[in-house]
Formats: structure tokens, sequence, C-alpha cells
């Protein structure tokens, strides 16, 4: 299971990073999120990880800031619910 | 405070909030404290650590500086006793450091940038109110200090071409503090802004704070295009440009095209500038002013139009600086030269002759003939011309003058004479050169720049653009001047005969389109008012309202053809009358097979199609050929969404995946007659499914979990399958309708399809993301969490057993697991290998489950999924 993916920074540093999954929020359609994570450990049980709205052609992808502190909210809820869901 | 009590407070705040692990019961008023403390924040450049509070939702980062650290632990400490400790760790907080931390800082200058901040920071003015403090702004501009020894720049104005820099430093903050107070106290706008700047990196480099790097124009033109801190190498260049392998000269030149846009705190060289102040038509400047002119047989009035020609091919800076270096070769080159000289100047002279450089680009606009006769020999040159030779043969003319000019001086009996002929290039030069500035302009294209385009002009002359990138339409507001300063830079191309416009998004200021709805008053930003015009229309008005003169900007039909590749070329009925526009997709208006051919019957070729507020002429030919697939099987009818200007990809994508998803329906058994897809507007079926089920609800019915999956991929079932939904089908399955969507099972494959796509290409992450603090077990149950610091293989073995004993207990005994987790959370989240064998051993029947959770399995296993409401006397027993 490879799931992988390397970026570049604005700084043209490459990184590397999990993707944990790709899914979509209801109120924001035609938008594809992307949770990932740099395995960077906060403490003895968490993770840093992040969310970024996906941005894909056919030659390169962007990961960009959700802006809206509103998005956001939704975002998180959902991830929530995601979570709640497999349990 | 000083730094070592900073960072004294900062270990107790660290010791206050680290380790402490939070009741899951205390969530709410725990958001509530952590979104205070938020308001005390200071998302400021001196910021030195922030923290965030975590538990499931993150709120954060709070920042921290020495001006806060104190109010934020005494808060803390306070509000924080009244909440219980708990056992398990479902929140906690993160420290990071920010970037600056061990710069020295002087508290009052930060406060005063603060200030500043806060005064200007949202704050926009209408023309008129720019107009009444733009000479107050100027008087600040002066009162600050260099651009070298500046530590921030706050940049005041409407665009990029009317703005000031206020250059700041701590030895004019007291001087330059009061004065814009007195102009942020001066009247400014809010209702009615002027410009939005669409992101945080755009708005803090607009509202004028960035460090200022120096006096580099290279880092200078490159930090205004990047709109960043920091310094920008070349690779971060072809990165944004969209060209791992552009050329330093290309950026170099996309760098002098943009130190145009600098605001007048960058000032150009001097002869640069007064090339800059004269403008007009000067046909006489083509002219060779020397003594053969038997070639230059054009007109006066072909003349001016190369003029214009070349001007439209350049930006226009270079294009005046250009025409100004031609003036002087001239000046230098006006009158044939004779002497008799001796041996030694003959000499001179011939090194001189040797050494000009005849090179060779692509591209000329003029070119200089030189024709010396020395003695018995003689020798004729051509120099060619174009903006990057004009310097040499400028230089080389200087010398090579300058040594016949020593005549006097020279006493011999070798006879010498020089010509100079200035000719223009007759042929096509100039269409090359403004083909080739086009193939550049699409070569920065390549991945930044997008295409759609709405126009919307204002009283005030402004307008309104929107782009169209993916998902995400941007749209940007600028003035008319603007605008033509754009075209005639070549970003817009004109000549393209659909209502494409190419805009650079990142040159100019935007709009999100949630502020065009508001400020156009219309309530969704699909509804488009009747000012929408397709490019030429736009053109047409500018012109009407004179802000384009009438030769400045044409588009002539001729020169489209030639421009495209035959397939996309303009369609010659697309000037005539039998031109229809047959679809307005706003109202939601369809077009059937029929109608076409019946079209297609009057003796129409061509139609106007239009896609949400896109027009596109396209033949019906081409019109029937894209609906062929779309409307023989499964559709009666096919309705546009609002889609770019790739509708057809698009439509054919979706009617494939409606189709796929019939299929898939039909093989369940679950509809068996769909007789129509129906793409656009399917958000508001999904509203009366989202109603019906809310009925289920109500009937205790568990939910349509593969219904309504089905329908949020875009299925709409018709009248006839609504009203015969047989509800007992929808029985036993489990009902879940919430934010997230396409999260389950069945898209694992193809999300790690959309993984391994990823892999392949190139990918960029700006360093301002938004941040969860998550638990390990919560990601390894988000999808495919594998790596995990410390603990992968033990992680990855629990995602094992877990499949394993899924399997083993089958689905609804899983799930019934699966809650008793959630209810014991640790033991669940910290399963251990003789947990996990216990429960594999124990668990394999409802008695063990019992046996193990208590009364709350008990009520989940009576009761059903759903139905079932714990008592608060089982829901603490079960703790």
């Amino acid at each position: 299971m490879n799931n992988k993916i390397k970026v570049r920074n604005e700084y043209g540093q490459e990184q590397e990073l999990e993707v944990i999954n790709i899914f979509q929020v209801d109120g924001y359609e035609g938008k594809d999120y992307i949770l990932y994570t740099n395995n960077r450990e906060l403490d003895e049980d968490h993770v840093e990880a992040f969310v970024s709205i996906l941005l894909e052609n056919e030659k390169e992808f962007s990961l960009l800031n959700i802006e809206d502190d509103k998005e956001w909210e939704t975002v998180q809820k959902a991830i929530q619910e995601m979570s709640e869901m497999n349990e | 405070m000083s730094k070592e009590e900073y960072e004294k407070k900062l270990q107790e705040l660290k010791k206050l909030l680290l380790g402490r692990k939070f009741d899951s019961n205390d969530r709410e008023a725990l958001y509530d404290l952590f979104a205070r403390l938020k308001e005390k924040s200071k998302p400021n450049n001196f910021r030195r650590d922030s923290f965030s509070f975590s538990a499931f939702r993150t709120l954060g980062p709070i920042y921290i500086d020495e001006t806060n650290i104190e109010d934020i632990y005494n808060t803390l400490s306070d509000e924080l006793k009244s909440f219980k400790d708990a056992d398990i760790s479902f929140a906690g907080c993160f420290f990071k450091e920010v970037k600056n931390k061990d710069e020295e800082i002087n508290l009052d200058f930060i406060r005063s940038i603060i200030e500043i901040k806060d005064m200007f920071n949202g704050v926009t003015w209408t023309e008129e109110q720019w107009k009444s403090i733009q000479s107050m702004v100027e008087e600040v501009s002066k009162q600050g200090t260099t651009p070298e020894n500046a530590i921030l720049s706050l940049t005041l104005g409407t665009r990029f071409d009317d703005s000031f820099h206020v250059y700041i430093d701590e030895t004019v903050m007291d001087k330059i503090l009061p004065l814009l107070r007195e102009i942020a106290e001066r009247e400014h706008s809010v209702e009615e802004r002027r410009y939005y700047w669409p992101s945080k990196a755009y708005q803090r480099a607009l509202l004028g704070f960035g460090n200022y790097v120096g006096n580099n124009p290279l880092s200078a033109a490159l930090q205004y295009i990047l709109f960043t801190d920091e310094e920008v190498t070349f690779d971060d260049i072809r990165r944004i440009l969209g060209d791992e392998d552009l050329p330093k000269e290309d950026i170099d030149e996309v760098v002098a095209s943009e130190l145009t846009r600098l605001p007048s705190g960058e000032e150009l060289p001097k002869e640069e500038k007064g090339a800059s102040e004269e403008k007009g038509v000067d046909p006489a400047l083509i002219d060779t002013g020397a003594p053969a002119k038997e070639s230059d047989e054009e007109s006066v009035e072909d003349l001016a139009r190369r003029r214009e020609e070349l001007r439209s091919s350049m930006d226009e800076r270079m294009f005046d600086l250009y025409e100004n270096k031609l003036k002087i070769l001239k000046s230098i080159i006006r009158k044939n030269y004779e002497l008799s000289c001796n041996s030694d100047h003959r000499d001179i002279l011939l090194k001189l002759l040797e050494e000009l450089k005849e090179e060779r680009p692509d591209v000329v606009s003029h070119a200089l003939d030189i024709t010396v006769k020395i003695g018995e020999d003689s020798k004729k040159i051509r120099l060619p011309i174009n903006e990057k030779t004009i310097d040499t043969v400028l230089e080389e003319m200087k010398k090579l003058t300058a040594a016949f000019e020593e005549k006097d001086d020279i006493k011999g009996d070798i006879h010498c004479s020089c010509g100079f002929r200035l000719v223009t290039n007759k042929k096509s030069s100039l269409e090359e050169i403004m083909e080739s500035k086009k193939k550049k302009a699409a070569l920065k294209a390549k991945t930044r720049f997008f295409s759609g385009f709405v126009g919307y002009i204002f009283d005030n002359g402004e307008v309104l653009f929107e782009t169209t990138h993916l998902n995400n339409p941007t749209i940007y507001r600028i003035s008319a001047v603007e605008l033509k300063r754009l075209i005639e830079a070549g970003t817009f191309d004109l000549t393209s005969p659909s209502p494409e416009v190419t805009i650079i998004d990142r040159f100019l200021p935007g709009w999100r389109p949630s502020d065009v709805t508001k400020f156009l008053n219309v309530k969704s930003a699909k509804k488009r008012p009747a000012e929408v015009l397709h490019t030429k229309e736009l053109i047409g008005a500018l012109k009407e309202k004179g802000v384009l003169l009438e030769d400045e900007v044409s588009i002539e039909e001729s020169s489209v053809a030639e421009t495209l590749p035959a397939s996309e070329s303009a369609p010659e009925a697309s000037s005539s009358d039998d031109l229809r526009e047959v679809m307005v997709s706003d109202s939601g208006y369809s077009i059937t097979k029929e109608e076409l051919e019946a079209l297609k019957a009057s003796g129409a070729t061509h139609v106007r199609l239009v896609i949400g507020s896109v027009k596109r002429d396209i033949s019906i030919d081409e019109l029937l050929s894209t609906f062929k697939a779309d409307t023989s099987e499964a559709t009666d009818s096919v309705e546009l969404d609002k889609t770019s200007l790739e509708y057809k990809k698009i439509l054919e994508n979706r009617i494939k995946r409606c189709k796929e998803i019939i299929s898939k329906l039909q093989a369940e058994k679950h509809k068996t007659d769909f007789t129509e897809i129906r793409i656009r507007g399917y958000q508001v079926e999904i509203q009366k499914i989202e109603a019906m089920l809310a009925d289920f609800k109500g009937k205790k019915v568990s939910g349509v979990t593969s219904l309504l999956g089905s329908v949020r991929e875009g299925l709409i079932e018709n009248e006839k399958a609504k009203q015969n939904a047989n509800l007992e089908e929808l029985k036993g399955k489990t009902f879940r309708y919430g934010l997230a969507k396409k999260f389950n099972e069945r898209n694992i494959k193809s999300v790690q399809g959309r993984i391994e796509r990823l892999q392949k290409l190139d990918g960029f992450c700006g360093s301002i993301q938004r941040s969860l603090m998550c638990p390990r077990v919560m990601l390894a149950k988000l999808g495919r969490y594998s790596e995990i610091v410390g603990g992968s293989e033990f992680y990855q073995d629990k995602v094992k057993e877990n499949e394993e004993y899924r399997e083993l207990l089958g689905e609804h005994k899983w799930r019934i697991f699966s809650r008793l987790g959630a209810a014991v959370q640790g033991a669940f989240y910290r399963w251990n290998a003789s947990r996990y064998q216990y429960l594999k051993d124990k668990l394999t029947d409802d008695s063990s489950i019992i046996k193990y959770g208590g009364s709350r399995v008990l009520s989940l296993l009576h009761g059903g999924y759903h139905s079932s409401e714990v008592s608060e006397e089982s829901e603490g027993r079960s703790r």
C-alpha cells in the first residue's frame, strides 16, 4: 500500500506526505479535500494531520489552504463524522 | 517583559497544558474556552510561539509573544480549574515555535506596526475617497526612510500603478505613525470595496506589509509577483511559470516586464524615463535619416500601423524604451562621413568594423546597413536590430562615428567614406514578433493562467472578469485602464474566436464569486445580469465609452483564422444571419436531439451555445455528434450544467457516470426504469429525496445508504420511480446522512487510484495549511494510515486484525462491537495483542459481548441500531 506523495513547497523544497483519504464535503460540491500527514509526532498518541483542497490537472496538482473559516469548520465536522462512521 | 521572562512564562504555560487529559463531556466548553483564547492571539509577523487545542476539531493556532502570554496564561490557569481531569487523551494541546523566535524585537516598534495593520487592514477606498487622501499618502511616503534602510514597506493605493510606498524603519516610525493615524481616520468605505484580496498572502502584500528585500530589482520584482516575504530563486519562478526548463533570459524578460508594474517607488533610469514621456506616433522615426531612401516606400500610414503592431507586441515600457533607442541610433547615424586619413587611422577603422557584432536574432524589426569604403576596399555590413540587440548596435555605432569624427585631427591620403541606412523589416518580422510574444505568453500561461470569461462594465468604467479554473472560478475587478494595459501587453488573446480571454490571475487583485454575488445583489452567482458580454462586445462597449480608442484594439477576423488550428477556426457562418442562439442554460432550457435536427433542417449551419454565461459558436454537426451518444440510450433529454468551456468532456463524463450508476442500480434491482438523466439541477432533486428520507426517519425506518449514495453521484430518479419506492426494500439498511461524501469502503479503490495518479504528477503545497491534531488510531480508521512513528508495524497489525475480526463477527456484530469500542474508548483504541486475542476468543456470540460490554450492548442488541435510546443509567454503567 503506497500512499505517499511528494510535493514541493513554495521554496522548492520537496516533502513526502502520506495521504489518508480524499473526500468531498456536503455543501462544497465540486471540491475535493485531501487528508494527509507528515507523520510529525505531537505527543504519544497524536500526530499532526493536514487537510487541504486538492486541485489537479493533467500535469500537476496543488494542495490549497482552506481559507474560509466556515468551510474549515464544516470540513472538520465531516472528518469527525467519517471517523465515527468507521467505528 | 524580557525575553527570559517570556521563556519562563512559556514553560509554565506548557506545564499547564501539555499532558493534560480532558473529559469528553467537556468538549464544547473547551471549544468555547479556546475560541476565546484565539481572540487574544497575535497573528502578526512578530509572534514567537503558538499552540493549538485539538479534539477532533483543532482550534488554533493561538499565537503568543511577550505582549499577550501573561494574559493567556492567567485565563487558562483560572478557567481550567473548573475542568475535571480524565484518564483518556480525548484532546490535547501542542506547541509550535514561530520562525522569528530568536530575533530580538522592539516591542514599541511592533506595537506600532500592529496598530498600522489594524488601521488599514480591510480598509478600502472608493475612487473619490482615495482622491481626497492621495496627497496625504504622498506626503507620508516622503517622510519614510529609503528602501535600502527599510524594515518594512507599507503600500497604500488603489492599484499597482497608483500606489505609494511608505518605507519604514525604527527611526521614522515616530514621524509616520501620527500621519498614518490621520489618514486612517479619514473616511473610508468597507461596503463598497474596490478590491478584495483573495488570499492571506495577497492580503499581506497588497495591504502593504512584507519584508523589503533590498535594492535588487530581480528579487524586488519577483517579490512583487509572488507576494511573498521571502527571496525567490530562478527555480521558484520556473515552478510558478510552470516550465522547469525556462531559460534564465526568459525569466529576466518576465521580470523586466514586471518591473514596469512597480509603483512609483521604483525609479526608472533617467534615460528610459525620458523616453516614456514622449508619446504619440512618429512616422519619421522609421525614416532612415540616411542617404539611401530608395527602398523605403512605405506610406506614413503603413509605418504608423507597423509601429502600432510593434507596440501591441511589446510591453508599453519596453516599446517606449526601444523607440527611444532607435531615435538615438538615428541621431548617431544621421550623416555620411568622408575623410582622408593615414594608415594608422585606417587600421583603427578596420578594427572597429571587424568588431561589429552581426548577431542573427530570429525576429527583428529593423536592420542597420553600413557601407564603408576605405581606400580600395569596400565593405557592406548589415546589423539586425530588435529590442535585444539595439544596445550593442548603439554602443558600436557611437564608437564608429566617433572615429570618423576625428577627421579634423588626421592627415593622410587614404580616402574613407561611410554611409548608414536604417531599414524597416518589410516582411513578416513584426508578425513574427507578435507570434513570438504570444508563444512566450502561452508558455507562461501553461499552468497558471486560466480561461473562461465574463465581463461586466460598471458605470465608473471598471470591468469585472471571471476566470474559471477547474472548479475554482476567480473573479477580478479591474479598471478599464488596467484592462487596456493588459490587452496591450498581450495578456489577453483577443484573436481567439471563442470568448476565451486569458487572464493572469496573480497580476490582478481579485474578487471571489461570493463577493460578486453580493455586489451584484443576485441570489446566485449563476444568475448573471444582463450586461454579460462577449469579449468582442466588451471591447466594443469599451470603445463606445471612450475607454479604448477605435484603433487601439482591433480584432481582425482574417488574422483569427491564421492563428488557430483549422479545427478551431472561427466558423464561417459566425457573423452571418443564420447564427442562432439556441441554448440559454441559465434558465435551464434543454434541447432535444429532435430540436437540433429541426434546426439543421431549417438550413442553419451554426449555433451559439450558451453554457452558463459563456458563449461558443459551434456547428450543428458538432453539436449533434456531441449529443449523439448521450441521447441514444438512457436519456430523453439533456440539460447542460454551467460548465467551463470543456463542457463536452464534462458532459460526457457525467453521463457516463450516470449510466454506470443506473446499470449498477438495475443490477441491484433497486430501480429498473430510469428514463431520464438530468445533469443540471440535480441538487434540487436531491433535496426532494432528502425530504422523503426525512419522512422515513420519522417512521423509524433505517436509512438508504445505497440509494442516497447514488443520488449524490448525480443520479435522479424520475417521478414514477419515486412513487414506486418500496420502503420495505430500504429497511435493514443502515442510514447515514451527513457531511462527508464519498467516504465509505466503496471509494477506497478509487481513492487508491487517485493517489497513484497524484504520485505521477508534480505536486505543490503551500506552507499555510489547516492542521489537525489526530489520534493515530483515528487516522488509521479514516483511511490508509500506515507510517506511524515508533509503531507502524503494531498499528498496521491492528488494522489487519481489525479487518480479520470484522470478517469473523460479521457486519452487524462488528458494528455493535465498534460501538462498544467507542463506549470504552481507550480500551478499544489501545488494543494490545492479549486483548485482541481475548476478544477474538470470547466475542463470538452475543452473550460474550453482553458480558464484556455491559448494559449498553444489551440495549443495542435488543433495540436495534438507531432506535435504541440508551438511558442515563445504562450509559453510566457502561463506562
